[in-house]
């Protein structure tokens, strides 16, 4: 995320955004455009890993 | 192992394991080092808090904390980390040096304050100079930058640029940055009233002021000798002890900005009697402690922690 980015979606979420419909829109836009059609090595996945004590090791 | 350390050791470590969960840990991503979150992992804002980055000191002082059931004394991957930690927040500051916390190209007096005696301290402990020459290098302006601002409303902050200031003139025996560790001790002194309190916002805080006396006590042990800061410090620790309670919460009318929490480091280096009292109040589960608090500021709560085992351990005491 930057600055610009999050300035156009702010602006989509205070304009479209109010209908839920573009929501829904969005949000399929951007998960084939980062997830299903990204490369897999700049592919999205949010995980919830954290520490793991082996790391130590 | 000391009461001082059975009690605080735990809640720092345990606050340690979960900031490295907070840190992108992966050598190869471009945001290695970043310590906020919301920002690598979740993406959901457009730059990370530069204070979060403080995170490098925690690191720095498990891996150098010489105690009994500490998992991460002298890992080799605590030392990665740090470094990485403090190479990003390198990456992350404004052209000028300073530092951003809530909006992009804010140039934030606290944050570039407290980061900056993080990167120090971290400095310190992991090796010292010849083992840090490039990061310190790159870290001229943000002394440069810490030098030409202050924040004269708020005592803390000051503090904390005065420690950073110290701190790097001791690394980089640089005179330029010996005199302005010099000019900004001559502010902080000049702020302080007579009564020893350190303003915050024109009034007094319990809470901010353990924090003013812990930067105080980290520049009295940089520093060496210095009487008017060892007064200082003697001064504030009377006000604070007087102001605690039997569990060691802040008396609430003290504290003008409603703080609850009390840094405990400088209490130890003067062998205060008054650091029973916190203890006490962790072994009721009567006060707050590192991992009870958000993501900002459990990292520089437990690094106190640590600095508080520390002080305990030395034979000499501050005065």
């Amino acid at each position: 995320m930057t600055p610009v980015k999050l300035i156009a979606l702010r602006l989509f979420n205070v304009t479209l955004g109010r209908s839920a419909a573009m929501n829904r829109l969005l949000r399929r836009a951007l998960v084939v455009l980062l997830v299903e059609k990204a490369p897999e090595n700049t592919r999205y996945m949010a995980s919830s890993r954290f520490f793991d004590p082996s790391e130590l090791d | 192992m000391t009461a001082v350390a059975a009690r605080l050791l735990g809640p720092a470590l345990n606050t340690t394991a979960r900031v490295l969960g907070l840190t992108d840990r992966d050598s190869g991503s471009p945001t290695f080092g970043c310590c906020d979150r919301n920002f690598w992992h979740y993406k959901i804002i457009d730059f990370p808090n530069a204070r979060l980055q403080e995170a490098g000191l925690l690191f720095a002082l498990s891996y150098s904390t010489n105690a009994p059931g500490n998992p991460f004394f002298r890992k080799a991957r605590l030392l990665e980390w740090s470094r990485g930690v403090w190479r990003h927040w390198l990456k992350q500051r404004n052209r000028d040096g300073s530092l951003a916390e809530v909006y992009p190209n804010e140039r934030s007096f606290c944050a570039t304050a407290f980061s900056a005696a993080a990167f120090v301290e971290s400095v310190a402990a992991l090796g010292g100079a010849p083992a840090w020459a490039d990061e310190l290098d790159r870290a001229e302006s943000t002394m440069d930058w810490l030098a030409a601002n202050s924040n004269r409303e708020v005592g803390n902050q000051m503090a904390a640029s005065l420690h950073a200031l110290a701190g790097f003139a001791r690394l980089t025996g640089d005179p330029k940055y010996a005199a302005a560790a010099a000019a900004r001790r001559v502010d902080v002194l000049a702020m302080a009233e007579e009564d020893g309190t350190l303003p915050e916002y024109g009034g007094r805080d319990l809470g901010y002021q353990s924090v003013s006396l812990a930067c105080l006590a980290r520049v009295l042990r940089i520093g060496g000798n210095d009487n008017a800061i060892a007064e200082l410090l003697r001064k504030g620790l009377a006000l604070l002890e007087a102001g605690l309670d039997a569990d060691g919460r802040a008396d609430p009318k003290q504290s003008g900005r409603g703080t609850q929490f009390v840094y405990p480091s400088a209490l130890a280096a003067f062998k205060s009697p008054a650091l029973d009292k916190i203890l006490g109040g962790l072994a009721r589960g009567r006060i707050l402690r590192p991992l009870w608090m958000d993501d900002r500021y459990c990292i520089p709560f437990a690094s106190d922690y640590f600095f508080a085992i520390r002080e305990d351990g030395r034979a000499d005491d501050a005065r």
